[in-house]
């Protein structure tokens, strides 16, 4: 799960260094052993919002991340080098939110990428396809829906094995093609059916309690 | 038989395929849309090599590794054969070639052979026999230890 946000926490504290230091230091923590070389800081930090960097990258450029499997991985790392620079330029003055600040970074990173890409593919440039610098992309919403993604995630973990062979033929179910997911799980077309009303029942059960609502019907579909 | 069928599909089953995806139950809309996120391997963890070195007080060298470290195996692969072609053909003593600077080779640079066979990219764990390529020790042999690679040839041609 995405941490939660400690941007608001103890911001006045020592500067700690080190994994000894604190078990849970804050981002401004973080950054300021980023700017004393602590490589320690900057894992924890990769550790708590590199989902976020790649998931903010993957909504801006999801064609791309598809298609290029080194896409997401090399924009993610500029995203993160960009960052580093950043603190080290602006020094003692870090930004009030990290969370938001790397979701900006990450953002910007992901849109000149996407306009690169788009004038090598296309030096001309007829103006037909769309920017994605012009999608809104609101941090908060952001972190909200991958955290909704990855709770959806630990409750398809939390299954049995068995259930969890079910979802594996996700696609011909949600397709409809109800005979061939029987087929492959070598199951009644009726068992079948039942079976995964019930596992969606369970899942709907399982986030509820993690996120305190059901899951709404675009709580995860994009733009 | 499909009663329908327009540009050799079944507009039927295509309507009622339609259909059902407009019924589809909001968790299966959200693990359709997990499905496509591991797909795209937003799970998956950034591969820190190049980062790291962006708090490296070099810019020049920072810029090279984050450069580098974006490109495929293959990527690399090409670009040293191609490297490699040329410094072969300049061996051959062809006019306007400098002479080779011997006192500045190691036998690490000079073993273009063992270099490339080792030259996996960015991430990739290497062979213990491939210790004297991995010239920045980081535990692959990748773009980055190819630029030391040339390095040492630019010692060689100075």
């Amino acid at each position: 799960m995405t941490a939660p946000d400690t941007d608001d926490m103890q911001q006045d504290e020592p500067h700690l260094v080190g994994s000894a230091a604190s078990a849970h230091p804050t981002d401004h923590q973080l950054v300021r052993g980023i700017l004393l070389d602590d490589h320690d800081s900057f894992a924890r930090l990769m550790d708590r919002y590199d989902r976020l960097v790649r998931y903010t990258i993957y909504r801006l450029s999801r064609g791309q991340c598809y298609s290029d499997p080194q896409w997401l991985d090399s924009v993610a790392s500029e995203t993160w080098a960009g960052f580093v620079a950043s603190v080290r330029r602006t020094g003692g003055n870090p930004p009030s939110s990290i969370r938001a600040y790397l979701v900006q970074t990450a953002r910007n990173k992901a849109v000149s990428a996407v306009r690169a890409a788009a004038r090598q593919a296309n030096p001309v440039g007829n103006g037909e396809q769309s920017d994605p610098a012009s999608k809104a992309l609101d941090p908060e919403e952001v972190v909200d829906r991958l955290e909704r993604a990855e709770a959806l995630q630990d409750c398809i973990q939390s299954l049995s094995d068995g259930d969890k062979t079910v979802c594996a033929q996700l696609e011909a179910i949600t397709e409809r093609r109800w005979r061939d997911a029987a087929r492959a799980l070598d199951l009644p077309e009726s068992t079948l059916r039942s079976r995964w009303k019930k596992i969606l029942d369970r899942l709907r059960h399982c986030m509820r309690k993690k996120t305190g609502e059901p899951l709404a019907p675009d709580s995860l579909a994009d733009d | 038989m499909c009663p329908f069928v327009s540009l050799g599909r079944c507009v039927l089953v295509e309507r009622v395929m339609t259909d059902d995806l407009q019924q589809l139950h909001p968790i299966e809309r959200a693990m359709i849309d997990l499905s496509d996120m591991e797909r795209a391997r937003i799970f998956a963890r950034t591969p820190v090599d190049g980062v790291r070195q962006a708090g490296s007080s070099r810019p020049a060298w920072r810029l090279i590794r984050l450069a580098l470290t974006g490109l495929s195996a293959a990527a690399c692969l090409l670009i040293a054969v191609g490297i490699a072609r040329v410094v072969l053909e300049n061996g051959s003593g062809q006019p306007g070639v400098p002479p080779m600077n011997m006192a500045a080779v190691s036998t690490a640079s000079l073993d273009w052979n063992g270099f490339s066979r080792c030259l996996s990219g960015p991430g990739r764990a290497v062979d213990p026999t491939c210790r004297d390529a991995d010239y920045d020790a980081d535990g692959d042999v990748d773009m980055v230890d190819f630029r030391e690679f040339q390095v040492s040839l630019q010692n060689i041609y100075p």
